[in-house]
């Protein structure tokens, strides 16, 4: 669903010259996937992703998202996919409800699948409550529960999460996870950035890890325990930015 | 271009702006409830000191030495109550009485402390009954010596005023709408611009935004659109609360009654002004939306379009200054055109020419600021400035 091939994005910096954020990203993620994306503050996972969403033009190289090409076919890509920014990126002055319907109203869904989704997905994330209460009263859980369920209101096959459950408590952020695991039955592509490496552990069927923008490493937890010889993935993470830093 | 998605983030920034207190208050509140209080406010300001002042101006201060008896006599006339002082400009100067009078021979001297209206008042009472004794006193030597006083008088000078009704009430209207109207256009619309362009960046929505499947194009699209609506809704609100205030307050302030009581409102002027209004709303709106969209914050959105409210204080001002006209060539000058061409409407002196120039020059310069807004949202360097 997607392929990654090439892809480098460089920046001009006054102070810095040019500054290489993605570097020659190579890798593919299938239907029914969950592909985590590891790396430091500032390794280029964020420009990564938001390559792959369009948001920002490569300098060199591309990536293909359900066979459209993100340089040439930007919007047909954007139809494929469900973008959860770090941020979350919710309306404050606008309700959960109102949240979802604008952006199934982005995604041209149809009026009657639309309500029927909206009310599907406030369902399913135990948003019944707040769903009609203005976004800047809401609790970080409750926020985070509506950005998930704003990136899958046009039923998007390929899911981009940046940091879903980093502000939460466990409890909500199981439930999250849950949601995604669910997504994933469902035959969703889903590329997941975090910095939980339990939850990376635990989650993702292949796990890739970037720094300095060069991808240093991917594959099932099998495979990056072969390529290390550490069990767990905080000492194969932090084994992998040894290695990087001494070269 | 999608119509649908165009409203639908056309509809979603309305929303959200009615939500917010500050465009409210800048686009609602502030045309709405300031023209009504200050108009108003004036009025009876002025109306109640007027009656305070005339109430006031009841004494006139003589020297403790007096007056020959026949001007004793003509401060009697004048209905005001003689004081005795012993300096006269000091009394007056100190409010111990209205006005005041000296004679010295044939030079009568009336004081008045221009500052205070009540000693403006009595002393005009007191010169009016003065005029009249010394015009008494002329009649009365003319016929000692057989003359009719006629002689004094052989032509009237009268001034006519050439204007209309219609034209001084649209003067007056006029000299300040363009000015008033421009000005809050802009200010109205700075908060829903910065609100949908910086805003969006600063609340970290913006990302979320462009991410959709929607075009670039049809976002702005949007936002620029529900910014003009602001900006030109301000416009509207503006117009019809000054029409409001200057007929109800403006009844109140002396001298003013008449051309007050004749500002036009009739539905051929008020279409022509809501047609001069929306090309410079449209620019207004695009522009706004252009330079918000470069700032990383709020804040910094507001030190772009500040100075850009300043620059057109100056071209709407001067547009409404009288002796300003509206030549073919100063239909293409932004704003100061606007400016002048409503003034020219409420006055019903609008020539086709310069109404059909200053028209199409204003919607060129709101395509081309509508083109460089789209053109900068379609900018990833605009968008993700950090």
């Amino acid at each position: 669903m997607i392929h990654v091939q090439g892809l480098c994005r460089f920046f001009e910096d006054k102070k810095r010259g040019t500054v290489k954020a993605v570097d020659d990203l190579n890798f593919s993620v299938g239907r029914g996937e969950i592909f985590g994306l590891l790396g430091p503050n500032g390794a280029g996972k964020s420009t990564a992703l938001r390559l792959i969403s369009t948001l920002l033009k490569p300098t060199s190289g591309t990536a293909t998202v359900n066979g459209f090409d993100i340089s040439t076919q930007a919007a047909d890509v954007r139809k494929q996919i469900g973008f959860l920014t770090g941020d979350m990126g919710l309306y404050p002055r606008l309700t959960p409800r109102e949240i979802l319907f604008f952006f199934g109203r982005l995604a041209e869904v149809p009026e009657a699948d639309l309500s029927r989704r909206a009310t599907e997905l406030i369902e399913r994330f135990d948003m019944r409550d707040f769903a009609d209460t203005r976004s800047d009263k809401l609790s970080s859980g409750m926020k985070q529960k509506t950005a998930i369920a704003r990136t899958l209101i046009h039923d998007p096959p390929v899911l981009i999460l940046d940091e879903p459950t980093a502000t939460l408590d466990l409890p909500t952020a199981r439930v999250i996870e849950g949601n995604i695991l669910d997504a994933k039955r469902d035959g969703k592509c889903i590329i997941y950035s975090t910095h939980i490496m339990e939850e990376a552990e635990y989650l993702c069927d292949r796990i890739a890890v970037i720094n300095h923008g060069k991808l240093k490493i991917c594959g099932t937890m099998d495979e990056l325990r072969a390529a290390t010889g550490k069990q767990r993935l905080h000492e194969i993470f932090l084994e992998l930015l040894a290695i990087g830093e001494a070269a | 271009m999608k119509l649908g998605v165009i409203l639908t983030v056309y509809k979603k920034e309305l929303v959200e702006l009615l939500r917010d207190r500050r465009t409210l208050i800048s686009m609602v509140a502030l045309p709405v409830i300031v023209f009504p209080l200050v108009f108003g406010g004036i009025g009876k300001v002025m109306e109640t000191t007027g009656k305070k002042a005339e109430t006031e101006a009841t004494t006139v201060a003589i020297l403790q030495d007096g007056i020959p008896a026949d001007f004793a006599r003509v401060i009697e006339r004048s209905g005001l109550k003689a004081v005795t002082v012993s300096n006269v400009a000091a009394a007056v100067e100190k409010k111990e009485a209205a006005t005041g009078m000296t004679v010295a021979g044939k030079l009568v001297t009336v004081y008045a402390e221009g500052t205070r209206q009540s000693s403006g008042i009595a002393a005009d009472k007191l010169r009016t009954a003065l005029n009249e004794h010394r015009d008494a006193l002329v009649i009365e030597s003319l016929r000692g010596a057989k003359l009719d006083a006629s002689v004094l008088k052989p032509f009237t000078v009268k001034r006519e005023n050439v204007a209309s009704e219609r034209k001084m009430g649209g003067f007056l209207l006029g000299s300040m709408l363009g000015y008033v109207v421009i000005l809050l256009m802009f200010s109205g619309g700075m908060y829903p611009a910065i609100d949908m362009t910086a805003g969006e960046k600063e609340r970290k929505t913006l990302e979320t935004l462009l991410a959709s499947p929607a075009l670039r194009t049809d976002i702005v699209m949007g936002k620029i659109l529900a910014c003009v609506t602001a900006t030109y809704l301000t416009a509207l609100l503006t117009t019809a609360s000054l029409f409001y205030s200057l007929k109800r307050g403006g009844a109140r302030m002396k001298g003013m009654e008449a051309m007050v009581g004749n500002v036009p409102t009739d539905p051929q002027t008020i279409a022509l002004m809501l047609m001069t209004l929306l090309p410079v709303a449209i620019m207004a709106g695009a522009l706004m939306v252009s330079i918000a969209l470069i700032a990383r914050s709020f804040k910094e959105a507001q030190s772009y379009l500040t100075p850009l409210i300043m620059l057109v204080i100056f071209p709407s001002l001067l547009g409404g200054l009288p002796g300003m006209e509206l030549t073919p060539q100063f239909s293409f000058i932004p704003i100061f055109n606007a400016s002048q061409l409503l003034k020219a409407i409420l006055q019903g002196e609008v020539s086709m020419l310069p109404l059909v120039l200053t028209n199409l020059a204003n919607v060129l310069y709101a395509a081309i600021c509508f083109g460089f807004a789209v053109r900068s949202f379609n900018n990833e360097k605009v968008l993700f400035r950090t």
